[in-house]
């Protein structure tokens, strides 16, 4: 048999439906880093960011048939830790991180006017006009992949409000995107 | 990919003190990268991570809940109340099996033959409930009976939730039983109340002696008392539960009550050497 560094993702997690504990050890050390790191960003209580890793790595391991192969494991996993993270921090709003200033687009280098000017207009400068409120909201929704319920769970707000503010960072997005700076 | 974060990136973004633009790249990045995420791992300090992998492997190992442990918990018991009923003799197949094949027994009895058979019933059925609490607990029934006793909770809370779990898993056969028994319509509901009582006045007189001995005191007194109100040759059985007799029953179910609340403290030496 094949050591289990040598196998990929996919084989490890259906390794895990055969409780082979040497098959989630590799795993772990795959990818509990970088899901640490990126849970660390949203969450400034190390407690809570050690509670999410080990639910999600408890729940991989009791859930993993119902990977589906078409899926990438990182994703997966990260789909578990974030929403996790959300139900460790229900009623707790003074733990959720706002977001770092985005510094990038307030002063953008030259390089980084380039590659996000060419591609997508100015997004970063639109992003960067967000309100924080707003910026928030877009981070949980569509980089983290959240529904509306579970980011109105995260940022301690009702869901009909990040509803809106999603509408109107969209809008302004928008508007911004499509030259209308005024 | 072609591109890849650079170092600088990686150590600000494990650092924590990367924008908001070039962390969400990172992100996004890390998500398809391999490379990139081992190339992050060796940055990232081993505390949290040794703790957290040290608590997956106690989880992983540690006995799954039984289905309806996690039912109860559900339902808003607490995880240690639900292992406490869980582990009552009255969860376990063989005592179901007993009771289902006791019940069967009695309500064929009732069915088939003349008047005795229905007697028998009334005999059998409202003490197969305390039956199943003199097993509820003790070092001869309960498996986890060591284990119980030296858990910091009061034996009152014990022997109340074992005899919650006794009711649940035996009422309902027996009612479904004496609902089935022809001509005896009120059969199924009326027995209930002598049950009741005999299930209290178990519980009450066994803060003064075991618990065995206690369930053996009232299902004598109640197989006499069945088969004396009975009359000669058992000419009208159903006596004992006639429903001018319902409120007694009542009555002796709430003095119970109140004398195992005020002895409730007392219960230590329940299910002791039967």
């Amino acid at each position: 048999m094949r050591a289990w560094s040598e196998c990929r993702d996919e084989e490890l997690v259906s390794a895990l439906a055969g409780d082979d504990l040497g098959a989630l050890h590799e795993l772990y050390r795959r990818h509990a880093p970088w899901l640490s790191v990126r849970l660390s960003r949203r969450c400034s209580d190390r407690d809570a960011v050690a509670d999410a890793l080990q639910d999600c790595f408890t729940a991989a391991w009791r859930g993993s048939a119902r990977f589906r192969n078409d899926g990438e494991v990182p994703a997966w996993l990260w789909g578990i830790a974030v929403r996790r993270l959300v139900s460790r921090l229900r009623g707790r709003p003074e733990a959720v991180l706002p977001l770092g200033p985005w510094d990038g687009a307030s002063e953008p280098s030259a390089e980084e006017r380039v590659l996000l000017g060419v591609e997508y207009g100015d997004l970063g400068a639109a992003l960067a006009r967000l309100s924080p409120e707003m910026r928030a909201v877009v981070q949980a929704t569509v980089l983290d992949g959240l529904s509306n319920k579970e980011t109105a769970q995260l940022l301690g707000i009702p869901s009909n409000t990040v509803k809106t503010r999603l509408h109107r960072a969209k809008a302004h997005l928008r508007h911004e995107l499509a030259g209308g700076i005024s | 990919m072609t591109w890849h974060i650079d170092d600088r990136a990686l150590e600000s973004y494990v650092a924590g003190t990367a924008d908001s633009a070039s962390g969400s790249s990172a992100e996004q990045h890390l998500v398809h990268c391999a490379g990139c995420r081992e190339r992050l791992a060796v940055l990232v300090p081993g505390d949290l991570l040794d703790r957290a992998w040290t608590g997956v492997l106690e989880d992983v190992q540690a006995p799954r809940p039984s289905l309806v442990e996690r039912m109860l918990c559900r339902l808003g018991v607490s995880t240690d109340q639900a292992l406490l009923l869980w582990t009552a003799p009255a969860f376990r197949a063989p005592w179901l099996a007993a009771t289902a094949l006791t019940v069967a027994f009695v309500a064929l009895a009732a069915t088939t033959s003349d008047t005795r058979g229905l007697v028998l019933f009334l005999v059998v059925a409202p003490l197969l409930p305390v039956a199943g609490v003199a097993l509820a607990y003790g070092p001869d029934a309960d498996e986890a009976y060591e284990i119980t006793t030296a858990a910091p909770a009061s034996a009152l809370r014990l022997v109340l939730l074992r005899t919650v779990a006794v009711l649940v898993t035996t009422l309902p056969l027996i009612v479904v039983a004496g609902w089935l028994v022809p001509g005896q319509e009120g059969l199924a509901v009326t027995w209930l109340a002598p049950s009741l009582a005999a299930v209290t006045a178990t519980l009450a007189a066994s803060t003064w002696t075991s618990v065995s001995r206690a369930a053996l005191a009232v299902c004598v007194i109640w197989g006499v008392l069945v088969v004396s109100v009975a009359g000669p040759g058992f000419a009208s059985p159903t006596t004992a539960i006639a429903p001018p007799n319902i409120p007694w029953y009542l009555v002796l179910a709430i003095v119970c009550v109140v004398v195992l609340w005020r002895r409730g403290g007392r219960l230590h030496q329940l299910g002791g050497i039967s």
